[in-house]
This record gives C-alpha cells, structure tokens and sequence, in this order.
C-alpha cells in the first residue's frame, strides 16, 4: 500500500512558460476555435492583454514531481478518477508559471477488485511574484509495487 | 449589465473523431497507450482506445464558458470521471445555472453520451459574471 508518510511530500517547483504557440495547439486538439485563443486583437478587444489559454490547459503543465519519488512506490497503473481547477486569473501568454505537486492525500480504498491505492495529488501554479495563478486536484487509483 | 439567473440552461454537443485522442495526446503531452493505442485499450476491456478524461472535461468547460461569453471568467472546475469515452461516441453536455451570488455564477453540467450514459459526474463549474463595457 502507499506510504501515509508521503502526505506533504512537494516537489520543486519547475518553470512552465505559456507560448501562443501550445495554446493554439491546444484549442486545436478541442476542436475548439473560440479566437479569445488565437486572435491577440480579438483578445484585447475582450479585455485581455493577449490570448488566453482553455481554462483546462495547466493539464499540459510539467512539474518535477516523480510518481515514483513523491509516493514511494513503483506505478503500475493509474486511473485518473477525479479533476478539480481553481484559478485566481485567467492564464495568459507569456505567463510564466512555476509548479509544484504535493500530496494531498493517501487512502485505502476497497472495491469490487479488491484492495486499491488512492492518492491525491495537488498542483499549485505561482507566477514570478510568487501570486498564485491556480491549484489543481488530481485523485488517481494508483496500483503499485514496492521496490526496494 | 450581463445577467445570469438561476435556472438558465446551457448546452454543446460534441463528436468524438476518431483521431482526437492522438491531437489531444500531442497537444497535452498525455501519450498513455490507452488512448492512442487501439490494441491497449482492447486488451484493457475497452473495446478501443479511449478518449482522455481532461478532453472530455474541456468540453463540458467550453459549455460553460460559452454560456458565460467568456473563458477566462471560469474560475472553478471540478468533476469526476465515470465513464470511458470511445471514439465516434457523441457526446452531449447540457448546464444549468444553480446559484448567482453578486459576481460568481455556480451551474453543474451533466455530460452524457448517445446512450445516455454520464461519462463525467458531479460536474460543478464557477465563473465570474461578465464586468459592465467588456465584450
């Protein structure tokens, strides 16, 4: 099973810059043509200073964290059960924004196939300053193995 | 002044391509094989490969964001994956607004696909009403 002493446990924050580039791949991949993300008139015309990025885009960020590391054990599968975002502002190009995960949470849960891991994982970006941009909560079925 | 009351409904519906998985996979980094690998998701029980959960949760956020007129005035999201989403399902996501408070906006959003199914549950977003003079 997970290792409760893992609650806490923070990766470095890592740096992830926002180009217009990747957020116009990524309202692309949606299928989403909304210009506020591909338009910088369009998007100073609403009130923006550039484009801005789907509200879902910090799933594309990178942290340092290792599975592996922050948790204490060796993934061999993980479902993704559960999502949540909360944003201070909306995430504009050019931010740069640094990200940490920390566990939030392990359980043991019980279900229909038996015992499984569950741990909750929390993203927090901060720009420059050190403001905070967004938090994220990811709560994953993790089955592992303990390696040595 | 923009104004949103309690009990107003919103809606999209989606197509789910067959090469979505592989633009979202690209554009996300998540290149887990069950989304892009029919054989995986086949040895999985999936009959397929998969649709990623944050894809489909993308759309139910665009539902809103529509309704709002503004994605960056989404400020909370949060949802739970219960379903698996096949290619060439359709998906259809439908809101309603169910607390105005002052400048925050609450809806849920049920997501389901062609059978009915919810593939998202417990789908709450929040957003910011739209300031006075901004588009």
């Amino acid at each position: 099973m997970l290792d409760k002493n893992a609650v806490g446990r923070t990766s470095p924050p890592t740096l992830n810059e926002v180009e217009k580039g990747a957020i116009r791949r990524f309202a692309e991949a949606l299928g989403d043509f909304n210009p506020v993300y591909y338009d910088e008139e369009y998007a100073r015309a609403a009130g923006y200073p550039t484009v801005v990025a789907p509200p879902t885009f910090p799933a594309c960020f990178h942290s340092s964290a290792d599975l592996r590391e922050l948790l204490g054990v060796t993934v061999k599968s993980l479902l993704h059960t559960e999502q949540t975002f909360e944003y201070e502002r909306p995430i504009l190009a050019g931010d740069r924004i640094f990200v940490a995960t920390r566990v939030a949470d392990v359980q043991e849960r019980t279900g229909p196939a038996g015992r499984m891991d569950v741990a909750v994982l929390e993203d927090e970006g901060r720009d420059e300053e050190g403001a905070l941009v967004f938090r994220s909560r990811r709560t994953l079925v993790v089955r592992s193995s303990r390696e040595p | 002044m923009a104004s949103h009351s309690v009990g107003e409904t919103f809606e999209l519906v989606r197509e789910v391509d067959r090469y979505r998985p592989i633009y979202y996979a690209g554009a996300s980094g998540d290149f887990n094989p069950i989304h892009i690998d029919p054989e995986v998701g086949r040895l999985a029980g999936l009959g397929g490969n998969i649709l990623q959960g944050l894809c489909t949760l993308a759309w139910a956020v665009d539902c809103f964001a529509r309704y709002l007129g503004d994605p960056g005035a989404v400020t909370r999201v949060q949802a739970r994956f219960s379903r698996p989403v096949a290619l060439d399902d359709t998906l259809t996501f439908r809101g309603v607004v169910t607390a105005v408070d002052g400048e925050r906006v609450h809806a849920t959003v049920r997501a389901e696909n062609q059978r009915g199914e919810e593939v998202l549950k417990d789908v709450a977003v929040e957003g910011r009403t739209r300031p006075e003079g901004l588009r």
